[in-house]
């Protein structure tokens, strides 16, 4: 599917990105029976949050979770991660065991996780600088990731100076910049305006049709998974289970288009009676879909 | 841990009055000298009041032209140069020390569980009670100074540096991990910048406890310096010498606490917006 965009015209601002990694097609995720329990702060009973959850994500499929607040999407990311072992069941990726972090496996974190102490270039620099770069090279690439989220004259302030939304954008920056073969992000563009998010959605889906990255993209907005996902996965709660898969067949390139806006919507109608079943008691929280 | 210093100035900044809005800076001036004005107002008043000779209660006026004699001399400078030096690479030594030592702890918590008693044993032990050693050890002078300044700076710059590194946000630590950092770029780009609120908490408690340190090993170990000064001009029937010197430490110790130390902290933590709500 990547290579189906690669001549479909769009123009992307930002030229010098183009020297991201080529495409490969490493990045295969497998998630195997995978449970999680979390002990209860109380009384230290474990509390079962997740699983068995089995999942394949191929090498360069961008893939949505969808599912009610509380049902493990976090706790599965950072499980691929390797940040939490689960308690029972295995991640693998291409071939390997999960047993650790590493830069294979980029996260973008529900709650950002930016180093206060850090500078927004500095804290976006840091995996090229982890990576070997030298500190010019690494504000370099820093500088155009944070043109690329629409804020490229953040870079000398501190995380603490910004709004929400940009320290949102400031985190998916820095974790693109790090340029790894699977990305986790956990619902990263909720805290950022609709205009913004729009922006950044097709940025995400330019950047993911140049490297082929895996993407594992957790979002509350059937909107959101219907205009990105090959395929969603939604998840139901008490403990965290596959509840149904749906193919989004539509190209990517024509998805952002107008013309094609009903037809994103009659995917995203179709979410969300799922995610409606998957959330047996009182109705989703207000405007969460209005992407 | 409380620190000596910190809680003993008043900052300008933080008062809520209208006095330092109206005078500006120089209310806030006001504000500082204030207290010291009326403890000295005590002072003159109690040395007339008893009628004391000026060897068992020297009066201000006689230890103002003993600091000018002082002065004159060269004496207090030298003095308190070399005792500064001392404090300094003392403070420097112990922070230069602990630092590592807790970031050697958080990596390794068995360890830390396993060295705490012991830890806990040693802080109990005055470093005063090592000077003998230290001196049977190294001879008199600026080692033995040096390391029992150091001795006390460790132990509240490890706690607080422990408890820095204990309040880092876990997801700063996943966040470096994730984007490909080793324990010990981990250790570089979050425990240490991370940890900075307490370590400066640490160092300006343990440049406290290092300064009173000073004062007192150099009474027994020094043959040069304040401490030194303080303890000998008594024998020589100079007790405003003494008196003088206690003065020097203490505005020493303000100097040092309102131009150096606070600068530390507003250049990093405050900058970050880490400062704590609590202090
Ligand atoms: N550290 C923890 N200790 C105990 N329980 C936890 C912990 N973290 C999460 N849980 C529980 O595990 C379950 C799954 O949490 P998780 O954060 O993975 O949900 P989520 O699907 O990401 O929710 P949301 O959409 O609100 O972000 C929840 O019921 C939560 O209460
Ligand atoms: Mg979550």
């Amino acid at each position: 599917m990547a290579s189906a965009l690669s001549g479909a015209g769009r123009s992307y601002r930002h030229d010098s990105l183009a020297a991201t990694p080529d495409k490969c097609t490493l990045g295969r995720v497998e998630v195997k029976e995978v449970c999680h329990e979390y002990l209860s702060p109380t009384d230290k009973t474990p509390v079962a949050a997740l699983g068995p959850v089995s999942l394949q994500v191929s090498a360069g499929e961008f893939l949505c979770l969808l599912g009610p607040s509380g049902c493990g999407k976090s706790t599965l990311l950072m499980i691929i991660a390797g940040l939490f072992n689960p308690t029972a069941g295995t991640v693998v990726v291409d071939g390997v065991a999960v047993t650790g972090p590493s830069r294979e496996r980029g996260v973008v974190f529900q709650d950002y996780a930016l180093l206060p102490w850090k500078t927004v270039r500095s804290n976006v620099a840091l995996g090229p600088r982890l990576a070997g770069a030298s500190r010019r090279e690494a504000n370099q690439v820093a500088d155009e990731f944070l043109e690329l989220v629409g804020m490229p004259q953040a870079g000398d302030r501190y995380p603490h100076e910004l709004s929400g939304g940009m320290r949102q954008r400031a985190a998916v920056a820095r974790t693109l910049a790090a340029k790894p073969k699977v990305l986790l992000m956990d619902e990263p563009f909720a805290a950022v305006d609709a205009q913004t998010r729009g922006v950044l959605q097709e940025e995400l889906i330019g950047i993911w049709a140049r490297t082929a990255q895996t993407v594992v993209f957790v979002t509350h907005s059937v909107e959101e998974a219907a205009l990105l996902a090959d395929r969603v996965v939604v998840m139901s709660t008490g403990p965290g289970r596959v509840q149904e898969e749906f193919p989004v067949t539509l190209p990517h390139e024509d998805r952002f288009s107008r013309e094609s806006a009903t037809r994103v919507a009659e995917v995203a109608a179709s979410l969300l009676a799922s995610v409606r079943t998957a959330q047996p008691r009182r109705p989703r929280r207000g405007g969460s879909w209005s992407g | 841990m409380v620190g000596l210093g910190t809680a003993s100035l008043p900052r300008a900044s933080t008062g809520s009055s209208r006095y330092a809005q109206l005078f500006g800076r120089a209310g806030s001036v006001v504000k500082l000298v204030l207290p010291f004005v009326f403890v000295l107002a005590i002072w003159q008043a109690s040395a007339l009041a008893f009628g004391l000779s000026n060897y068992l209660y020297p009066r201000p006026a006689l230890v103002l032209r003993t600091f000018g004699v002082l002065v004159a001399h060269g004496i207090l400078l030298s003095y308190t140069e070399t005792s500064m030096w001392r404090w300094f690479v003392g403070v420097g030594v112990g922070t230069a020390v602990a630092i590592p030592v807790a970031l050697a702890f958080s990596f390794y918590r068995p360890l830390a569980r396993m060295m705490f008693p012991l830890i806990n044993f040693f802080t109990a032990i005055v470093e005063l009670a090592w000077i003998p050693l230290f001196v049977l050890w190294f001879g008199y002078g600026f080692k033995v100074i040096v390391l029992s300044i150091g001795y006390v700076t460790f132990f509240p710059v490890l706690a607080n540096t422990m408890s820095g590194i204990g309040q880092i946000p876990k997801v700063s630590v996943q966040a470096a991990q994730t984007l490909g950092a080793n324990r010990l770029q981990v250790a570089l780009h979050v425990l240490l910048p991370g940890s900075l609120p307490g370590t400066v908490t640490g160092v300006r408690t343990g440049a406290g406890y290092g300064f009173r340190s000073l004062i007192g090993a150099e009474m027994i170990a020094a043959q040069s310096g304040l401490g030194y000064m303080i303890f000998e001009s008594r024998a020589n029937q100079l007790t405003q010498r003494t008196v003088a010197g206690m003065i020097t430490i203490g505005v020493l110790w303000l100097l040092v606490d309102r131009l150096y130390l606070r600068s530390i902290e507003r250049a990093t933590v405050e900058r970050w917006g880490l400062v704590r709500k609590a202090r």
